[in-house]
């Protein structure tokens, strides 16, 4: 490993530990870590945005297809949220692309994820997809406020909160598996890709520092 | 002021156990956690991982069953977020694929996505763009804004772009010669992986260009991705487990596998902490009725 490379693995140790930090409290290093964070994701993204739009531009300015520079006119529209005055010229590009990407999401995604659910549900074949069937709709019932849940419909929305309550608790489980698998992935990367090894008895030593003189400043 | 301090330090004496346990402070709780999940990292217990769930083995098979040479397209659309639950399921499909003679074609609809194809692609196959068959067996299309209408536009036409991310002119690749109609039709299978969303690749490339799709998805969002199942995807890899299962069914155990004591250990803490949790609150609430009556 080159001393560059070893440069940025404990630049990026030194990152992770200072993010992790904020589990004891915010504190500086905590602070410097997020913005340095932010500022170079934003930074990182726009740079490859603007590179996969000029790759795809470029064909067609070769091919003489100059109608395709309106995008980029466009594009510069966006930066008009910032002038109060012409703030109106930021709505054009905005309304394009939400316009487009409603359209485009509209006309895929109604037979996707509403017709072809509501008949895929409605397909019985095993106790699993029974269950789902039997859920869906008490689930459903259970938002239907239109009359007071009363005897049967009572019952059927009641059925369908214990079935919202065993989604919510899987889906808690799950993103307990999620966070978990990040703090792994971390832990990992500190522990077995050196020289991020290194960092971590500087950081007890900053904590330890730390808890020190919060303990200093509660004395009377 | 002093007699007000006196006054909260007796009452802080009298709590009781069940109290306490109910008011740790949760710096107690991370400090645990942060044990549970490196011991194991650092002397792994060998626990097993259990039944193969039929998520994984679905996808398994679909993969398996592919000819040699067939495309599968693989959707890069991850963040640091994702990665370290999904490279892991990236790594262990790209292997398979490795061994059944795919060709590979990548595509990433975020910014970050394309350190992680890169990685992918060093790890398994040894080399990115300067691979003797980069051209040929892979391409990496790279990043495309707008996950909708982005794909759906580069789904429509392959040459969308004109380049790949290295800015080389796809039209001359070897890959893309004989493939008939040069669309999204012409992929075999397609995988997507990350925390997005698992429904736009069955609503953008399985529904409308007929391909099988699978997915290697953060647990997260896994919930999305089970309506599909099994009526329009084969099976989807869940988060690290998916990752470590698939790389048991390949014979390949790695990095996912490696991870599974300690996220079992940390599911199991957990656990505990819930239930120690609730039955102090059950039984300070029992305590408190009957010190009433």
């Amino acid at each position: 490993m080159s001393a560059l490379e070893s440069l940025v693995v404990l630049g990026a140790a030194g990152m992770t530990l200072a993010l992790l930090s904020y589990l004891w409290r915010e504190n500086l290093f905590f602070r410097i870590a997020e913005h340095a964070y932010m500022g170079t994701a934003i930074a990182y993204g726009a740079l490859l945005s603007a590179d996969a739009a000029l790759r795809i531009l470029q064909p067609h300015l070769q091919k003489g297809e100059y109608i395709w520079l309106l995008t980029v006119v466009l594009g510069i529209l966006y930066l008009f949220f910032f002038a109060k005055q012409y703030f109106f010229l930021y709505r054009y590009p905005t309304a394009i692309v939400m316009a487009t990407g409603i359209g485009v999401s509209l006309a895929r995604g109604v037979k996707t994820n509403l017709l072809d659910q509501a008949r895929i549900t409605t397909l019985v074949t095993d106790v699993s997809s029974a269950l789902i069937a039997v859920g869906v709709i008490c689930g459903i019932f259970y938002f239907y406020a239109t009359m007071e849940p009363k005897g049967p419909l009572k019952a059927v929305s009641s059925v369908g909160r214990w079935f919202l309550m065993a989604a919510f608790g899987a889906q808690i489980g799950l993103h307990v598996m999620a966070r978990t698998s990040l703090i792994i992935g971390r832990i990992r990367f500190l522990f077995f890709e050196p020289p991020a090894n290194y960092m971590i008895p500087v950081a007890i030593i900053m904590l330890l520092i730390g808890i020190f003189m919060d303990y200093r400043k509660k004395q009377p | 002021m002093k007699g007000g301090g006196w006054a909260v330090q007796q009452s802080e004496n009298k709590k009781t156990l069940l109290q306490k346990l109910q008011e740790i402070d949760p710096k107690w709780i991370y400090l645990i956690q942060l044990i549970v999940i490196s011991y194991p990292l650092l002397y792994p217990l060998g626990l097993p991982l259990g039944t193969i769930s039929s998520e994984t083995r679905g996808l398994y098979g679909a993969i398996d069953a592919l000819p040699e040479g067939s495309i599968v397209f693989h959707a890069v659309c991850m963040g640091p977020a994702a990665a370290a639950e999904c490279q892991p399921s990236l790594e262990a499909i790209l292997k398979h694929d490795l061994e059944k003679g795919h060709k590979l074609i990548f595509y990433t609809d975020q910014a970050p996505g394309i350190p992680y194809i890169e990685q992918a692609m060093q790890n398994v196959l040894g080399a990115s763009k300067d691979h003797p068959d980069y051209g040929k067996l892979y391409v990496n299309i790279g990043y495309i804004p707008q996950t909708y209408t982005g794909f759906s536009a580069f789904a429509a036409d392959l040459f969308f772009t004109g380049s790949d991310v290295y800015g080389n002119d796809l039209r001359s690749m070897e890959f893309f010669k004989d493939l008939p109609t040069k669309t999204a039709s012409d992929f075999d299978f397609g995988i997507t992986y990350g925390s997005g969303n698992f429904q736009w690749i069955i609503t953008y490339l399985s529904d409308p260009w007929g391909v099988t799709c699978g997915g290697g998805i953060a647990a997260g969002i896994a919930a999305e991705a089970y309506p599909f199942y099994p009526q329009k995807t084969p099976g989807f890899l869940v988060g690290l487990r998916g990752g470590a299962e698939y790389e048991v069914l390949i014979g390949k155990p790695g990095y996912a596998a490696a991870g599974m004591d300690a996220q079992s250990l940390a599911h199991l803490s957990i656990i505990i902490m819930v239930l120690i949790g609730n039955v102090a609150f059950l039984l300070s609430k029992m305590q408190g009725g009957m010190q009433k009556t």
